[in-house]
């Protein structure tokens, strides 16, 4: 699903920033019925999750390893990140590959929905009065017409120190 | 960086460090033709290499060290001057390769100074050469036919030079060196079209001669690479055992005999790869004679260095985490252990001491052995130096057998040294040498025998990568422990191995022996169970203590791939890394000394014995508050630092007596008082000890429930006196006792501070919710508060105006100006610690040291401090009255 998503989203980004202005490809993640984009160049991988073991004594916002083909990765957790109550049934079973600082991380999600291609010109800055954990973790919006969209800022959300 | 050049350094690196080791043997054994010929070829190569690559500055001074080297390789003899000068040279070289590693080119500079002296050396022994040729008789037959051979050939070669252009002269041993066929000196031939054919053939047959050469074919390979290869075998591990389940499920016995053959090929794979990380133990020796040489010029010692077992073979990074170690125990050989050679003569000893250094695999570890023939170690004398030290009573120590008071010169700060030399006997190290041993699993045993010699024997693990490990379980959650620390495993019942609560510390009766316990569930702040029966302890070993872990279930052994944790994870010292098991989960690997860390297990220390272990305190999680219930009010705390230990006597041991609770401790009664409405009708009652003002008191409670780590904020204001206010601890509010209520309950002394004299008072703090906290408290205590909330508005305050009393946090304590404080010699500094680190840190001449949330003793201080000044006053003013001699700190 991600190669297809990938190659799909570059062919319109390369598309689309010839015609007008630029032009940047997001993936769509839901969690607790809530959707945030995250850039389509910076997810490594996605895929489903098997088992995580927790780390006791860590931050409850690290869920925990991941044993991602043979590559022991840390998992964390969009919805704790964001304050959320903790999933049910089929919340975060999927996982977004990414990467902080060399460092493989993966980023647990609800679901993950299609591909959006923005436009330069929708973007606006985080208002100041969005709530404080989610402008913590995001770093812009995009403006659609069905609505707005936060961006995920990737190196927030894996910044324990 | 160019990838030539990149290759160049590190190459050239390895080549320096052979190069040293061979020089000093080749010092003492000049005849030692191979010596000779290896550093020849090493710093050939160099010279080469530099010379393709532009390093002009290079080139010349490894041209300068071969000539010189050349002339030794012809018969001249090695003198203590051409070593020395071929020293200077290589550390020249060093130096310069290391530059260039940083700049990517050469520094600018001369280096006269280093070839001067050479080139003077030689044109000193010229002649010498040629005649050393002529008359050296052959006494060793077998190294003879070599060396003549080639200076032979030099000399031909040397005849055609002239022929040549004058860039060739630069490389007039070129041709001359047979055994060197690198590609690079080839490359670098080819600008000289003079250079005539029969160097080439000559080149050749030199090949064929260096064919008995032991230079095993290699190539480069990253860490990185190894370690990816290391990723995938597991990995193919992993699926070799899904395909086994499979068929086992399946039956299918077709694929049995394939599936067979897989499993070997995985698992020799496996073991081949691990073969890749290892490394001769040589490249760790290499380094070590040059070391011993120039400690037996700077301590005026004579040594004789005998290395053994440079061949065995042990993980690189291994290798390099205890390069440290060794060279210290080495210096320590040395400098303590070997006696001056007059000292030794008169003893009947050889002059030169023995420095012995064997590596050799025993029972899957490797063995470092460091032995010297020197004094030996006085076990009188660190018997009274631990005395000395405070470390035990004197008849403790006397009982201890002499290997354990061995262990006392492994502690910080522990030398019986009689004398500080530059080169060891400050008492530092020994115990750096044990941390990072340990940090690799290592550990390290010392024998000794006076007069004769000692020996310390370094136990260090193959491999860092694969390690045994037990797995077990704990709250539902799989755990692995290294094999090496784990002594038993022991099942918990209710005769010979019995689980007790002493003075609060769990503890497991094992045969004679009392091992303090915790539970991995409770270590790891998951939900512990509530009975012990049918669990097990698992005993572990660390640096001679014995602790344990209670768990739920033992799973198995298992061979793990550790792979350490990230820094993410460097505040969880509980852990060392974690693994992949069979089945493809990942599981976490417990650091056993993390552990015991977190159990307050000393490791360091022997001392604690008979008579300290009734009055031992309380072994417990280390942190910052006591967490118990008294009476039917919220859960209570208090500073983990004030409380002394917690203890259980019957009720029958407690007195009344007025209004007053008293408990016989050890010939004296120690007043108690119940908090809350604490449930007096048992028949043990649980009391907190107390100490505060040098006193000691005690709190009756019901029961102690936890002990937490927190750096919660105090909500103040609180309506009831014997608490200093309510605290948010994990979502439930508790109480925060105040001591110095209690306290002065148990003495009447409380003092009413508003009757106390008042002080001009600054607080200064860049936390607000110190400031916060504390400003209404001193306030309301009558004293005028001025607030600062840097150091330098601090400072700014204090030359303006005097203050009595100074409150501060030990952030802003070390930027205070010392001149302006000096100026008001008065006042009293008051410096807030946050209870852990009460009375560990040294702290300032004068400063006193208080808990932060000790609100009561704070006032008290400052009132004390006051009342001290206006009785004083009417003396002479100028008497310098002595600081506060008690710190009054509760750690």
């Amino acid at each position: 699903m991600s190669a297809n998503a990938t190659t799909r989203a570059e062919g319109s980004a390369a598309a689309s920033a010839v015609a007008s202005g630029r032009k940047t490809s997001f993936f769509t993640v839901y969690v607790n019925d809530s959707v945030f984009g995250l850039e389509v160049k910076e997810a490594q991988a996605i895929f489903r999750v098997g088992s995580i073991t927790p780390i006791p004594l860590m931050q409850k916002e690290v869920a925990g390893f991941i044993n991602l083909r043979g590559k022991v990765v840390v998992a964390v957790s969009l919805r704790r990140r964001l304050g959320a109550p903790p999933a049910e049934g089929n919340g975060e079973s999927v996982a977004i590959g990414l990467e902080k600082g060399g460092e493989p991380f993966a980023l647990l999600v609800d679901r993950v929905g299609d591909v959006l291609t923005l436009p330069d010109s929708a973007r606006t800055d985080i208002p100041p009065h969005c709530d404080e954990l989610q402008a913590r973790y995001t770093r812009d919006l995009y403006v659609l017409e069905s609505g707005l969209i936060p961006i995920l800022d990737v190196q927030r959300l894996f910044d324990f120190s | 960086m160019d990838e030539l050049l990149a290759d160049f350094l590190s190459e050239s690196r390895e080549h320096i460090e052979g190069i040293e080791s061979y020089l000093v043997s080749f010092e003492k054994n000049p005849h030692d033709s191979d010596a000779v010929t290896q550093i020849f070829r090493l710093v050939h190569t160099i010279k080469g290499t530099t010379g393709f690559l532009g390093l002009t500055r290079l080139q010349t001074i490894s041209h300068a060290c071969e000539t010189l080297i050349d002339t030794l390789r012809s018969g001249a003899p090695p003198t203590a001057e051409a070593v020395s000068l071929l020293l200077l040279g290589m550390d020249r070289i060093k130096y310069m390769i290391a530059k260039v590693g940083e700049l990517e080119q050469e520094p600018e500079g001369d280096d006269r100074d280093i070839i001067a002296p050479i080139e003077a050396y030689l044109q000193g022994g010229q002649e010498e050469p040629a005649k050393a040729e002529v008359s050296e008789p052959a006494p060793e037959a077998a190294a003879r036919p070599k060396t003549k051979q080639r200076p032979a050939k030099a000399k031909r070669a040397k005849e055609q030079q002239p022929a040549a252009s004058e860039p060739a002269k630069q490389e007039p041993s070129l041709s001359a060196e047979p055994s060197e066929a690198a590609s690079a000196v080839q490359m670098a031939k080819e600008p000289q079209p003079a250079q005539p054919l029969e160097a080439e053939t000559k080149g050749k047959e030199a090949e064929q001669t260096a064919g008995k050469d032991k230079t095993p074919d290699t190539i480069r390979i990253s860490v990185l690479a190894i370690q990816r290869i290391m990723d995938l075998v597991s990995e193919l591990v992993l699926t070799r055992n899904q395909i086994l389940e499979l068929s086992r499920q399946y039956n299918l016995a077709q694929v049995k005999a394939p599936l067979e053959r897989l499993s070997t090929v995985t698992s020799d794979l496996q073991d081949a790869v691990m073969r890749a990380r290892m490394q001769p133990m040589s490249r760790l020796f290499a380094s070590i004679p040059r070391l011993v040489r120039e400690l037996s010029v700077s301590l005026n010692k004579k040594y004789n260095l005998i290395l053994e077992g440079a061949d065995t073979e042990l993980d690189r990074q291994l290798i390099e985490a205890i390069r440290d170690p060794l060279m210290h125990l080495i210096r320590n050989c040395a400098d303590h252990g070997i006696e001056t050679p007059e000292e030794r003569l008169a003893n009947g000893k050889p002059e030169a001491g023995e420095i012995m250094i064997a590596a050799y695999y025993e029972s899957g570890q490797v063995h470092l052995e460091i032995a010297d023939d020197g004094r030996g170690l006085d076990v009188d004398r660190i018997r009274e130096k631990a005395v000395e030290r405070g470390l035990g009573s004197r008849e403790a120590i006397a009982r201890m057998t002499d290997e354990e008071v061995y262990r006392f010169i492994l502690m910080p700060g522990f030398s019986t040294a009689a004398q500080v030399t530059n080169v060891s006997g400050r008492g530092v190290g020994m115990d750096v040498v044990i941390s990072s041993l340990s940090s690799i699993g290592g550990t390290i045993a010392l024998q000794s025998t006076k007069g004769k010699g000692s020996k310390f024997i370094l136990q260090i693990p193959l491999t860092l990568a694969i390690a045994p490990a037990l797995v077990v379980k704990a709250a539902g959650q799989q755990f692995a422990i290294p094999q090496q620390c784990v002594n038993e495993a022991v099942g918990v019942d209710e005769e010979s191995h019995t689980l007790q609560i002493v003075e609060n510390a769990l503890v497991l009766k094992l045969r004679d022996e009392i091992i303090p316990v915790a539970e991995l569930a409770a270590i790891l702040g998951l939900p512990a169970a509530e009975a012990y029966n049918d669990k097990l302890v698992v005993i572990l070993g660390l640096r001679g203590k014995k602790f344990g872990i209670v768990v739920d279930d033992v799973v198995g052994i298992q061979e793990i791939v550790v792979q350490p944790l990230g820094r993410l994870f460097s505040g969880l010292k509980v852990y060392s890394g974690n693994t992949i098991l069979g089945d493809g989960s990942v599981i976490l690997i417990l650091d056993p000394a993390g552990l015991a860390d977190v159990m307050s297990v000393e490791l360091a220390s022997e001392a604690i014995h008979q008579q300290s272990r009734e009055e031992a305190h309380i072994t417990a999680m280390a942190s910052n508050l006591i967490l118990f219930k008294a009476g039917s009010g919220a859960p209570k705390v208090v500073p983990r630092s004030a409380v002394l230990r917690i203890v259980r006597p019957k009720a029958s041991a407690i007195y009344q007596a007025d209004q007053l609770y008293l408990y016989r401790c050890q010939d004296r009664l120690v007043p108690v008082l119940p908090v809350d409405d604490v449930n007096r009708d048992t028949d043990t009652c649980l009391i907190l000890i107390i100490t505060l003002h040098d006193k000691t008191f005690g709190l009756w409670v019901d029961e102690v429930l936890d002990i937490v780590e927190t750096s919660g904020e105090i909500q103040l204001a609180s309506e009831t006196p014997s608490i200093v206010g309510t605290m948010d601890l994990r979502g439930t509010a508790v109480e925060f006792i105040d001591t110095g209520y209690y306290f002065g309950l148990a003495y009447q002394a409380s003092q009413n501070v508003t009757e106390a004299p008042h002080a001009n008072l600054l607080l200064v703090g860049s936390d607000p919710g110190m400031q916060d906290m504390l400003s209404p408290v001193l306030t309301s205590a009558g004293h005028k508060v001025t607030a600062a909330e840097t150091a330098e508005q601090a400072n700014k305050l204090l030359q303006q105006a005097n203050f009595g009393v100074i409150v501060l946090d030990a952030k802003s304590r070390n930027s205070l100006d010392e001149t302006v404080l000096s100026r008001q010699p008065d006042a009293l500094r008051l410096v807030l610690s946050d209870g852990q680190k009460a009375g560990r840190e040294p702290g300032h001449e004068g400063d006193v040291l208080i808990n932060q949330f000790d609100r009561r003793g704070l006032l008290d201080t400052i009132a004390a401090h006051l009342e001290a000044l206006s009785a004083r006053v009417p003396e002479a003013a100028n008497v310098n009255v002595a600081p506060l001699e008690k710190d009054v700190s509760f750690g």
